[in-house]
């Protein structure tokens, strides 16, 4: 994506949308035409495929491209008005409406100034001091507000220094880009992708502290090393014009105290609110990450009081409309993918290329999404990936792969010079620095593509490492869904399955192989069966439909019954075709469903 | 208007133009040229004429050069630009006895030996400003201002502008709008002599050169507040941290070490003096700017235009 001049000229648009228009027909029609897909889902993925082109080719235009893809969507009865409502997230539409308030709020309070002026008069400050700061401070605020708000502000104060020092500010801010880059995957507060992936994941405020700060920050630290080594010429520079000026008594800015407290106070009661979702769910039984999406309204809805004079104004122009609309938008388009089930067809092709193993899994998506985030916008990729992820969270342990996801679209963004709005902002912004070096398609990549390989390495090591210690969330799953027919294998996946009874096994059903248990041998009924050091016994859970039925291993004490049940437990696939059950369930719990 | 009429002397006829002329008091001179024109064109309103010049009097010199006065106004209804051309190989007192109803410039004295002066159509400023730009053109040679003074008769002055042969351009540039008169900037000047020069120039911005004249910026009095007022304090909606005016503490400490190559602004896309005139509006209007920088076709400062003198041109000059 890059914003081109003002004027496109005709020959340009007639040919890139001739482009587009060819590659998006090739992918439905020769999807439709191989039997890949049925007409929707042509038509689905069609259209997707030509919004993301169009954000490519036609930047500028690309609301206008996301009204035409989602009319296009309706007309041909790939998506209707009730899923284009529901799929556009409006949930996450007003949880980056409330932050942006909240940012114009933190500008309006001095809390931005207060953090340049901090930096700037630094005491014993040097290049390195300077540079590691700024990396760590562009993380933080990508972390506590969102990257564009972050590369913005961070960029003022190093285009301050830089004019101060007369030197070019080009590898500074491409330092502060790749740190923004990175540090918008520590919450889920900075980067839109954060807050889509936790609201499709059902990841909470305290999983992203818990998991992905954590290794955020051990990858920020490590790429600044790599940066302060790759730049270190110019840090050499920067040392001796700071000193030069230093010695002349004279300073990199003037020397104001800006007041703090209350953009602080505003800052942390925001984060606290959002830090603190999931406990307050919990208490008061709402639904997942309720709580989550309106902490941000509730803060902006205070400040809006307090700051009368300005709420408007906060509304008008502090809320991005433009790009919130697209987001929506694109949400929709993606969630077409859903509708037809596309995200199925996907989420297959993913397990047999890499089956089920979260050592092929996670590298796979990680790469995947750092690639195609590399050129593409990243909310776009992750719109589409997620339904894919919540399909393969059906049979794998899910956890590790949002994770993955989220990581690999917010790093994939430092590879090229397009691969994030942060990058188009900061690019954007030193192009009207006449100081300021031009920055090429290849020496953005010659620093952006060392700095993901190295992140990425973290990454995907440290969540493989990890991947032991992250929790199993049951898959709530049916019959419908463990039919061999959809090609799912089960392995010790928790699951969270309904039935309509238990009863006795049936002797005449064929004995589970041993395989799929790794017990190490044949189960047959009414052989004494120990799971987790417990005994269990062999038994039919059947469903409301004729043929409905599954294996379940029930736990010695459980009384056989025809009333409805909610089991949890590990799933495993029956490997032979011909088995009567496709799956077997190891319960560990049951409970009556919740009464509606 | 004629269309054959594209040179100055076009406009001239014997009738209008006096030479030797002994009077010394430039007020009786100028009742004198618009009686000539009076005689010459009967529909001619003289105490119109008369007080349009006084008014412009008030707010832009006349005195155009060394020995020249060009008292001049654009009347409504007029359908050609009238001259009359007053020559004294002596002086005539431009300034009068009542020296407040003259503009005049510090660098001139109020005597002078050629009178021009010219009546336009209001509603042709483009006319207006060919003519005045012919004049110019041909008074380029200062000497030339002695040398008409010193003519016998009319046919001589009229011989004089033909010999010229400056034409009528098809339409104004750049360079028939501009001023040449300011001083630039040097990228070595500290911000403290820029203060200066911004003070006693009254102007805005001024463009910078280096040691051998080559154009490197332009620095203006906002450059120089930026300096002071870096745009992360501007950020807060509060600003009682600087009510103080704290942040120009820094500046004024530094300004004799600072220098203009340190705040100016990289050239914009000069402009050439041979553009349009036109399009100079255009680029007023389009990159927000008050002034433009035009050069000569080698790339070197040639001239400036403010918005405001343009206009003036345009509108009340």
């Amino acid at each position: 994506m890059s914003e081109e001049s003002s004027t496109i000229s005709v020959k340009y648009f007639v040919s890139r949308f001739l482009i587009l228009l060819a590659v998006s027909l090739t992918v439905g029609l020769g999807g439709f035409y191989s039997h890949a897909l049925e007409s929707h889902q042509a038509v689905a993925c069609g259209v997707f495929i030509g919004l993301i082109m169009g954000t490519l080719f036609f930047w500028k235009f690309r609301l206008a491209l996301a009204f035409l893809g989602l009319s296009v969507l309706i007309f041909t009865g790939s998506l209707d008005i009730p899923h284009f409502v529901q799929s556009s997230s409006l949930e996450v539409i007003l949880f980056l409406v409330g932050m942006m308030v909240i940012v114009g709020a933190l500008r309006d309070l001095g809390f931005f100034t207060w953090i340049v002026q901090l930096i700037v008069e630094m005491p014993n400050l040097s290049g390195m001091k300077f540079i590691t700061v700024t990396s760590v401070a562009s993380a933080l605020l990508a972390c506590a507000v969102d990257e564009v708000t972050s590369i913005i502000f961070i960029s003022t104060l190093i285009f301050q220094v830089c004019d101060r020092l007369k030197l070019n500010p080009t590898p500074y801010i491409l330092i502060a880009v790749l740190a923004t880059n990175i540090g918008s995957s520590g919450t889920m507060m900075g980067n839109p992708v954060g807050i889509y992936i936790g609201t499709k994941g059902g990841l909470t405020f305290g999983d992203f502290m818990m998991w992905s700060f954590p290794i955020m920050l051990v990858s920020l630290f490590s790429v600044i090393a790599l940066l302060l080594f790759i730049f270190r010429k110019e840090l050499k520079k920067f040392d001796e014009s700071l000193q030069s000026r230093l010695a002349q008594g004279l300073s990199l800015a003037p020397r104001v105290k800006v007041p703090y407290k209350p953009g602080l106070i505003l800052l942390i009661c925001t984060v606290c609110a959002i830090a603190s979702h999931h406990p307050t769910e919990e208490l008061l039984g709402l639904p997942k990450n309720t709580v989550l999406i309106i902490a941000p309204l509730i803060c902006s809805g205070i400040v809006m009081i307090i700051k009368q004079n300005r709420a408007r104004y906060y509304i008008e122009h502090e809320v991005d409309w433009w790009t919130l609309i697209f987001f929506m938008l694109l949400f929709a388009v993606a969630g077409t993918l859903e509708y037809t089930e596309v995200d199925k067809v996907m989420a297959d092709a993913f397990s047999k290329v890499c089956g089920t193993s979260p050592y092929e899994l996670v590298p796979f998506i990680f790469f995947t999404s750092a690639v195609g985030s590399a050129f593409v916008d990243n909310v776009i990729f992750v719109a589409a990936f997620c339904p894919v992820i919540e399909q393969l969270s059906l049979s794998v342990k899910d956890f590790p792969l949002w994770w993955a996801l989220l990581f690999g679209a917010c790093f994939g963004g430092n590879i090229t010079m397009i691969g994030s709005t942060a990058n188009i902002v900061a690019l954007g912004m030193l192009e009207k620095r006449p100081s300021a070096s031009h920055v090429t398609f290849m020496k953005w990549l010659a620093v952006g593509l060392p700095a993901t390989l190295l992140s990425g390495a973290i990454v995907v090591g440290a969540l493989l490492a990890l991947n032991p210690l992250m929790a199993d969330r049951p898959a709530e799953l049916d019959f419908a869904k463990v039919e061999k027919s959809t090609g799912r294998d089960f392995v010790n996946k928790l699951a969270k399955f309904e039935v309509s009874g238990v009863r006795a096994y049936d002797e005449n059903s064929a004995s589970i192989p041993a395989q799929s248990l790794i017990t190490g041998r044949t189960i047959e009924a009414g052989m004494d069966l120990m799971f987790g050091g417990k005994p269990h016994v062999l038994a039919t859970a059947y469903g409301k439909n004729e043929g409905e039925a599954i294996a379940v291993a029930l736990p010695g004490d459980f009384t056989l019954t025809d009333s409805p049940l909610i089991l949890t437990g590990a799933m495993y696939s029956v490997p032979e075709t011909d088995a009567k059950y496709p799956v077997l369930l190891v319960v560990k719990e049951a409970k009556p469903p919740k009464a509606k | 208007m004629s269309e054959t009429k594209n040179e100055f002397s076009d406009f001239l006829f014997a009738n209008n133009i006096a030479c030797g002329v002994t009077e010394p008091d430039g007020a009786k001179v100028m009742g004198m040229l618009l009686d000539m024109l009076k005689r010459h064109f009967p529909k001619l309103n003289i105490d119109e004429a008369r007080a349009e010049i006084e008014k412009r009097e008030k707010v832009f010199p006349c005195i155009v050069a060394p020995g020249l006065a060009v008292p001049h106004a654009r009347l409504p209804g007029l359908e050609a630009p009238m001259i009359a051309i007053a020559c004294s190989p002596r002086v005539i007192n431009y300034g009068g006895k009542d020296v407040s109803t003259q503009v005049i410039s510090l660098e001139m004295n109020m005597f002078v030996n050629v009178m021009v002066l010219i009546l336009s159509p209001l509603e042709d400023p483009n006319l207006h400003l060919q003519v005045m730009s012919m004049l110019a053109k041909s008074f380029s040679d200062p000497a030339s201002i002695r040398k008409v003074a010193e003519l016998k008769t009319p046919a001589d002055v009229i011989s004089f502008f033909k010999t010229g042969q400056i034409r009528m351009p098809e339409y104004l540039l750049a360079k028939d709008v501009m001023r040449t008169d300011f001083t630039p900037l040097h990228e070595t000047d500290t911000i403290r002599e820029a203060i200066d020069i911004f003070a006693t120039t009254q102007s805005y911005s001024l463009p910078v050169v280096d040691s051998v004249g080559d154009l490197r910026g332009v620095a203006s009095l906002k450059d120089i507040l930026t300096y002071c007022l870096p745009e992360h304090l501007l950020w807060m909606e509060n600003l009682s941290p600087i009510y103080r005016f704290q942040p120009f503490v820094d500046l004024l400490k530094s300004a004799s070490d600072t220098r203009v190559s340190d705040i100016m602004q990289e050239l914009g896309e000069p402009v050439s003096e041979d553009v349009p005139a036109i399009q100079l509006a255009k680029l007023f209007l389009e990159q927000k700017q008050s002034q433009l920088i035009i050069t000569d076709k080698n790339g070197r400062l040639a001239g400036l235009v403010s918005l405001r003198e343009f206009c003036a041109k345009f509108f009340w000059e």
